[in-house]
């Protein structure tokens, strides 16, 4: 039934900034460490008088990530009002950029960017039985806002390009990019058209309070689903917010159109339009870093399995103990093996690693007579896979050298026992 | 006046706590008639005069002490509207009838730290709204000239305190007049002063993009040195200029021979009250006098300066005014007087999807080309020469319940905040009536000084 529409999907992708201070405040940046209501003053607590000043940190990692992504920087940025009411909103407006934002267009594989805003996080509303707790910490804290077009032709490449996006701000490190903390929240646009339909659909359903990779597929799996059914009933489908439940796995209406806000944005008055000149542009556009996509040809280049590459550009901190062991003289597979495969050695520094390598090269057993007995009991262990090894498989083999490892420490010569094991069982 | 008590103090002929008290008294006597103080501040006035006497009996360097601290143990108040810390601040509306600031004002700290004595909090329209101080939530402020009559507004306590000599000088704002206006109606001197050349911090915004920082003295010399040590770069307020401050006393006297003045001929219609063009044609014939050029100019496009301002101003403020919510402080939103619903609707109507275009947008244009106007006028002359209010004080009720009257009351003073300018308002004489009639004196950005220089020549001869 999917078969017969085609899906239109677009992302709207929340990062909070991980700067110093907020993002018009000079207030602590810290929303989920601190007691509650400690990181605030008159400016992110919206007292009257308080006057917001632009955070260009916040800006200029904006701008970096922004670049980085591929989309297009802008020369003019201005802040405008979003008007609306909420208690977690102690102006009565955030701070935003819509119509003059940090950058517009470009593209990250092959999807295209509407636009990237800089703006402010509302505070956090905590409800309990009788009552509804506010905590400003997390008012005012950078908040990019990355809109892509409603390019995606599958929920897989949807994930995958939010998980780009999310390796690409923890490599610029302007982010934590953490889904459960909610420094990272995912909105989706999905609707559904004929294959061939040039035009966009009239509707849109948006998908809010999506809070991890998994759940974003099965949302939208659902959705996706949903709408087309709804259409081959001979429904018709309307522009809504949905929620996803995890536990019945279907989606429902949370929000219709009809209560759609007017946010009555104007510029804000307290904050002069900004003006990106050369200089500031090229500090930006000449930095030196690290993307994940450079990354993974600089390690295919260095002889990488593919497995070792989406591990190692995965997890920076795990490329990072890579680069440390390698500096110690071991070779990149080796280096690679050593940091993704020995479970043993995941919580040892590079250091202790080599320690542990070095002992085991210079106290190797080789000397026959002592290996000798201690392979003929692994064999009488071992009736089982010693005649399996004996019918053919050649992986019994590297069991019973295994078996010798493990009660030398590690220490017997690996092919001195292969030699021992074949004379033996010959 | 601030010199001659300043050498008092100096020279010991008087203490701070006398002068303090003999204001204090003042207040006593005198406010339950005018209204001027939302919240007077005794003990604090006394205890802070106190530790001015000790300051200066410690001193071994007067001369040194003063100059630091240029008004040291000057009595002043602000309007209330000026975030006080520990002292309630109420913008004279009851929605915050109980509010008590956590901080100080950028401009409340600085007068604190140029050993200004603050003794309270005074009267205004509420959140600054109004030409006549009637929209208090806290009565109107009586004009001491005629206490039937306004002391004009918003700023009207700010006018009434210093024309009463209960504070030596006050602040206020203007944000289409709302200092000059009373300044006008009290006899007294208002300096509204370049967009951005005084700290917005921590003052109930009305209008952020016309908000002006500014205070009320009796003499263009005592307006000149309080801007000194209020003007300045505040890196909390994004929206302050960078432009040196100036010393404004410097040559506060000189020649003002060959200086040009222009004479707006749209300013001085026939919709202007006649005794009002009387007296501003007397200051022109005074500037002449002086040697000064007299140099007809026109601003084609000031007949759309109100509409364009009350678009601009009521949009900002129906925005400015959603953080009154009674969440966090003050009361519900339905303690809102009748005049903040009124902007707030028509504020909120001109932002909306489908009218923003045709109000605030258009409004923003007409603004521009406002400035335009300006500029091409400050190209021939160095200053501008206008009358204030376009009517003589009304009676208390007069126009209360006309608001549009009320808005025509800035028919004259709202350009100026439009284009960002800095303008002086002097006293110019009185009515027959014996109403007191003020003039402004408009100059181009960052002209202060040139029009203290102006000003001061004028009050010389004019006094």
């Amino acid at each position: 039934m999917t078969q017969d529409y085609s899906m239109v999907l677009g992302l709207e992708i929340h990062m909070q900034l991980n700067t110093d201070s907020k993002m018009f405040c000079g207030c602590k940046n810290d929303p989920f460490e601190s007691d509650a209501n400690t990181n605030v003053c008159p400016v992110c607590l919206g007292l009257p008088g308080a006057m917001p000043v632009p955070n260009l940190n916040a800006l200029k990692n904006a701008q970096l990530f922004a670049h980085s992504v591929g989309a297009k920087l802008q020369t003019k940025i201005i802040y405008e009002r979003k008007n609306y009411f909420y208690p977690d909103l102690p102006k009565g407006f955030q701070l935003t950029c819509p119509h003059n934002p940090i950058a517009v267009g470009g593209s990250l594989n092959g999807i295209n960017f509407r636009e990237i805003h800089l703006e402010e996080d509302t505070a956090k509303s905590i409800h309990t039985d009788d009552l509804t707790l506010i905590d400003f910490n997390k008012s005012g804290v950078p908040l990019l806002e990355i809109v892509t077009e409603p390019d995606f032709t599958d929920i897989d490449q949807a994930v995958e390009f939010c998980k780009e996006i999310q390796l690409i701000a923890r490599y610029l490190g302007v982010s934590e990019a953490d889904m459960e903390k909610g420094n990272m929240r995912l909105e989706a646009n999905i609707s559904v058209r004929k294959p061939g339909q040039v035009e966009l659909p009239n509707y849109r359903v948006e998908m809010k309070n999506i809070n991890s990779f998994s759940f974003m597929k099965k949302a939208l799996q659902h959705e996706l689903r949903r709408q087309a059914e709804t259409l081959v009933n001979g429904e018709v489908l309307v522009q809504e917010t949905r929620g996803f439940n995890e536990v019945t796995g279907k989606t429902f209406s949370q929000r219709s159109k009809e209560e759609a806000n007017d946010y009555r944005y104007f510029p804000e008055p307290d904050i002069p339009e900004i003006e990106v000149d050369d200089k500031w542009m090229s500090e930006i556009t000449t930095r030196d870093v690290l993307l994940p996509s450079e990354l993974r040809l600089k390690l295919k280049e260095k002889g990488l399995n593919d497995q070792y590459i989406l591990r190692l550009v995965g997890d920076f901190s795990l490329y990072e103990k890579y680069l440390a062991v390698m500096d110690l003289g071991y070779s990149p597979s080796e280096s690679a093996n050593f940091v993704v495969n020995i479970s043993e050695y995941k919580e040892k520094s590079p250091l202790e690693i080599d320690k542990i390598e070095k002992l085991k090269k210079t106290s190797k057993i080789t000397d026959e007579a002592i290996l000798s007995p201690i392979v003929e009991t692994v064999i009488n262990e071992n009736s089982k896979v010693v005649s399996d090894f004996k019918s053919g498989n050649a992986s019994a083999m590297q069991f019973l050298i295994g078996q010798v490892m493990k009660s030398t420490q590690g220490k017997a010569d690996a092919q001195i026992v292969a030699s021992i094991l074949n004379k033996l069982l010959a | 006046m601030i010199a001659d008590i300043i050498s008092k103090l100096k020279n010991k002929e008087i203490s701070a706590l006398e002068l303090t008290k003999s204001y204090l008294n003042k207040i006593e006597s005198e406010n339950p008639d005018i209204n001027a103080f939302i919240t007077v501040t005794n003990d604090s006035a006394i205890k802070e005069a106190s530790n001015v006497d000790d300051l200066i009996s410690k001193s071994e360097n007067l001369d040194e002490l003063f100059s630091k601290m240029p008004l040291l143990g000057i009595p002043l108040a602000h309007k209330d509207i000026f975030s006080t810390k520990d002292v309630k601040t109420t913008a004279a509306s009851k929605i915050l009838e109980d509010y008590i600031p956590v901080y100080d004002a950028t401009v409340v700290s600085k007068l604190k730290s140029s050993g200004g004595i603050s003794l309270g909090k005074l009267n205004c329209d509420a959140f600054a709204h109004g030409a006549t101080g009637e929209n208090s939530d806290f009565g109107p402020t009586k004009n001491p000239y005629d206490k039937s009559r306004v002391a004009g507004g918003s700023s009207s306590g700010t006018g009434a305190a210093v024309a009463s000599e209960m504070v030596v000088f006050a602040t206020g704002t203007d944000t289409g007049g709302s200092l000059r206006n009373p300044a006008s109606f009290t006899n007294t001197v208002a300096i509204k002063p370049t967009y951005g050349r005084v700290s917005r911090y921590g003052i109930f915004a009305m209008s952020s993009s016309l908000d002006s920082i500014g205070h009320i003295t009796t003499s263009a010399e005592d307006s000149a040195l309080v801007l000194s040590q209020t003007a300045g770069f505040d890196p909390f307020d994004a929206t302050t200029s960078k432009h040196p401050v100036e010393n404004y006393l410097e040559n506060i006297g000189a020649d003002i021979k060959g200086k040009k003045i222009g004479i707006v001929k749209e300013y001085l219609s026939d919709e202007i009250d006649s005794e009002i063009l009387e007296k501003t044609k007397s200051a022109i014939n005074i500037y002449e006098k002086l040697g000064a050029e007299i140099i007809d100019i026109s601003l084609p496009n000031s007949e759309y300066a109100l509409a364009s301002y009350y678009v601009i101003t009521l949009s900002e403020v129906s925005s400015n005014l959603a953080r009154f919510d009674g969440i966090r402080f003050g009361f519900d939103r339905d303690k809102f007087g009748d005049e903040a619903k009124r902007r707030i609707m028509i504020g909120t109507y001109a932002l909306s999807a489908g009218f923003y275009d045709e109000f605030y947008v258009k409004a923003q244009k007409v603004r521009t080309l406002i400035i335009q106007d300006f500029k091409k006028a400050f190209e021939k002359v160095d200053a501008i020469l206008a009358p204030v209010s376009p009517v003589m004080p009304p009676k208390i009720g007069e126009v209360v319940d006309d608001p549009m009257k009320n808005y025509l009351m800035d028919i004259l003073t709202v350009p100026v905040n439009l284009a960002g300018l800095p303008a002086l308002s002097l006293p110019c004489g009185f009515s027959s009536k014996g109403l007191p009639v003020g003039i402004q004196l408009i100059g181009d950005h960052f002209s202060e000084k040139n029009l203290y220089n102006l000003g001061y020549n004028f009050e010389r001869i004019s006094k």
